[in-house]
């Protein structure tokens, strides 16, 4: 497992006790709203972050007070604003991500697209943003997803390992990577990128391989690949016991928890 | 308020009760390295573990030691952006000769550093007042811009304060914060609850936290102005020297944070640290024969102001004009020469009981004390019970004349 530098804001999702977290993203199927009322808040507290659309965090204040509250990562660019991304889009983004003390950015890297020019713009915006970011010292996380027309299951593995290098070598300081199968595979990606890797929920739209084994169980033998943490998100929304799943995540990442101990 | 200033001010004065507890250790940009900042990451780390809720560093510090300040749960860091001179006294090396002062940060910096706060001194009471004034200006716009809280240490500074005028001065000063933009202020106790609760109602409505100054003679001392100023409105506290320069800072912030946040009085504290037996003892040079502690023994056990009817008694030496209190010494005289079993020894506390319906009066423990403390009074002898394990003679001794052995460091 890659050891993450720790700045204060790095500190806010990764307990820099263990290098690890649990974060939930709040921006696709499951919703800020949807969570709290899934989970509670007081299991809330004990997310390492969260991931929001900038909104969300004006709307529900009150639960990212305190020191105890979990880091707010802000999702960028999925709404089509990275269109035309240049310095002054990914300077409004940074500062603005500052001045309400978000914990770090997430950009979502696409390739694989016919039109390669779509490759390209992902690329040129997350670059754009990485540079900025570190300027600002604002943590960056880039979230892999080949997604494009010329992704196959064949060529599946390569593209994630490949984009997920372009992102770090673009300046991302977190990755997250779709589920990859083979954990063997899945270190060969931790051990190329050097960087804080992060699990996205196998449940995710866009990741073309679905594990056979529970959530559990893959977390655990990709944390003995070098896995950093998860990112959950349609797992919980969909769970039928979102608070056991979260609480088994939580101790299974952190707490180097066998599967069901919990 | 922004949602940047709301979320950065949550980690400062704690959402569930609005209060604060803040240790500065930045000195050393003002003062140099002096004790208790020389090897900074070892005591703030000792100082963590006290749990504080944030503390206060200088800019190269905070970018030096941010790694303490990474985690769940893990203090704010505050940076104070301006330098002064002017605390350097004849104590130090270059005292000052007159009010210095410059920026050393600027908000952006800060920001970039994941703060959650900066703060800043506003000196009224010297020739460069309205300059001060500006920079803190300049401060509060770029908070503004960054949606970061600012932290105003309101102080009178200067040839124009006098002992006469600092309570007006501490309060033109408070405001003068607020009205320059302060989100928070780190303001001086002006050393009574009443005239301080005035001080916080001059705030506005703006929270008040209370600087610790120079270093308290004992933790039990800050602790009871930290009671003080919790009565009279304040927020909560930036203790430096206090915590930093204590020979257990983890302790001192834990005992702070008792009673800031969790509703505990300075006598549940020094009970929690009783170690019997007790034992009370005195420093005859210190005693200034004022009597305070004849009167609080006999109100505490009778209810009256009558040295006669307390437990312990001032002799004054008439050849070298000085005062030797003497204390009930506990060697049990009294308990041996009872001869009906109404004097014990109370287990917890190591003083004496008496149980009064066994005493005849017969006068026999009066006869025994080797210290002459033991009288009688309505036919019932007066006994040093040691107030329950918190003698009000200790409590109100202004000089420390009289003490109390087998209470843990502090």
């Amino acid at each position: 497992m890659v050891k993450a530098f720790f700045g204060i804001r790095e500190g806010r999702f990764i307990d820099p006790s263990d290098s690890r977290g649990v974060l939930v993203d709040c921006t696709g199927e499951l919703r800020l709203n949807l969570l709290v009322d899934k989970i509670g808040r007081e299991r809330f507290k004990d997310i390492d972050g969260v991931i929001v659309y900038e909104d969300s965090v004006t709307d529900f204040l009150d639960l990212f007070l305190g020191k105890r509250a979990p880091g707010c990562v802000l999702r960028v660019g999925s709404r089509g604003s990275e269109e035309g991304a240049g310095r002054e889009w990914a300077e409004k983004l940074v500062v603005n991500a500052l001045r309400r003390d978000f914990s770090a950015l997430i950009y979502r890297l696409t390739i694989g697209h016919e039109d390669e020019r779509l490759d390209s713009s992902s690329m040129s915006a997350m670059t754009m943003l990485s540079t900025v970011c570190n300027e600002y010292e604002l943590p960056l996380m880039a979230e892999v997803a080949p997604r494009g027309e010329r992704v196959t299951r064949e060529n599946y593995v390569d593209c994630v390992g490949l984009a997920a290098r372009m992102a770090v070598e673009a300046g991302a300081s977190v990755v997250a990577v779709p589920f990859l199968g083979d954990p063997e595979v899945f270190r060969k990606v931790v051990d190329a990128v050097k960087t804080p890797t992060f699990l996205i929920d196998p449940l995710c739209g866009y990741t073309l391989l679905k594990p056979r084994s529970s959530l559990q169980e893959t977390v655990r033998s990709l944390l003995e690949a070098g896995l950093n943490g998860v990112i959950l998100g349609p797992s919980l929304a969909r769970s039928r016991n979102p608070d056991k799943l979260l609480a088994d995540m939580l101790s299974i990442v952190h707490g180097g928890a066998g599967v069901g101990c919990r | 308020m922004g949602v940047g200033k709301r979320v950065r001010l949550s980690r400062i004065l704690d959402p569930s009760d609005g209060r604060g507890l803040v240790v500065a250790a930045d000195h050393g940009l003002m003062l140099g390295p002096i004790k208790g900042v020389i090897d900074l990451e070892s005591t703030l780390r000792k100082v963590i573990e006290g749990g504080p809720d944030a503390i206060l560093v200088s800019p190269g510090q905070a970018r030096r030691l941010r790694h303490l300040f990474a985690g769940k749960g893990a203090p704010a860091m505050l940076v104070r952006v301006d330098w002064t001179n002017a605390f350097r006294d004849k104590t130090y090396t270059l005292p000052a000769r007159g009010i210095e002062f410059c920026r050393v940060a600027n908000v952006k910096d800060a920001v970039k550093l994941g703060a959650s706060g900066v703060v800043t001194y506003l000196f009224v009471g010297f020739d460069g007042e309205d300059e001060h004034a500006s920079m803190v200006e300049e401060f509060a716009e770029e908070c503004r811009l960054w949606d970061m809280p600012l932290i105003v240490e309101p102080l009178p500074m200067g040839p124009k304060v006098t002992k006469a005028n600092y309570v007006d001065m501490v309060k033109k000063a408070v405001r003068k914060a607020v009205e320059l933009g302060a989100d928070l202020l780190k303001a001086p106790y002006t050393g009574d609850p009443y005239s301080f609760s005035e001080v916080v109602k001059d705030a506005s409505g703006v929270p008040v936290l209370v600087l610790g100054g120079y270093r308290a003679k004992s933790l039990r001392d800050s602790l009871e102005v930290i009671s003080e100023i919790l009565e009279a409105g304040a927020s909560g506290i930036v203790f430096g020297r206090n915590v930093v320069q204590h020979p257990n800072p983890s302790e001192a912030v834990r005992l702070m944070r008792a009673i800031i946040h969790e509703g505990k009085t300075v006598a549940d504290i020094v009970k929690s640290r009783l170690k019997p037996p007790l034992r009370l003892r005195v420093n005859p040079d210190s005693c200034t024969g004022c009597l305070i502690c004849l009167s609080a023994c006999s109100f505490a056990h009778e209810g009256v102001f009558q040295p006669a009817k307390a437990r312990l008694r001032i002799d004054y030496d008439e050849e070298k004009h000085s005062y030797r209190p003497y204390v009930c010494i506990l060697c049990g005289s009294c308990v041996k020469a009872c001869p009906t079993g109404a004097l014990t020894i109370d287990p917890e506390t190591g003083g004496l009981r008496l149980t009064a319906e066994l005493c005849d009066g017969c006068g026999a423990c009066v006869e025994a004390c080797p210290v002459k403390v033991v009288k009688l009074s309505d036919g019932k002898p007066l006994i040093c019970d040691l107030c329950g394990g918190l003698p009000e003679c200790v409590d109100w001794c202004p000089t420390g004349a009289i003490y109390l052995e087998g209470v843990g460091q502090g």
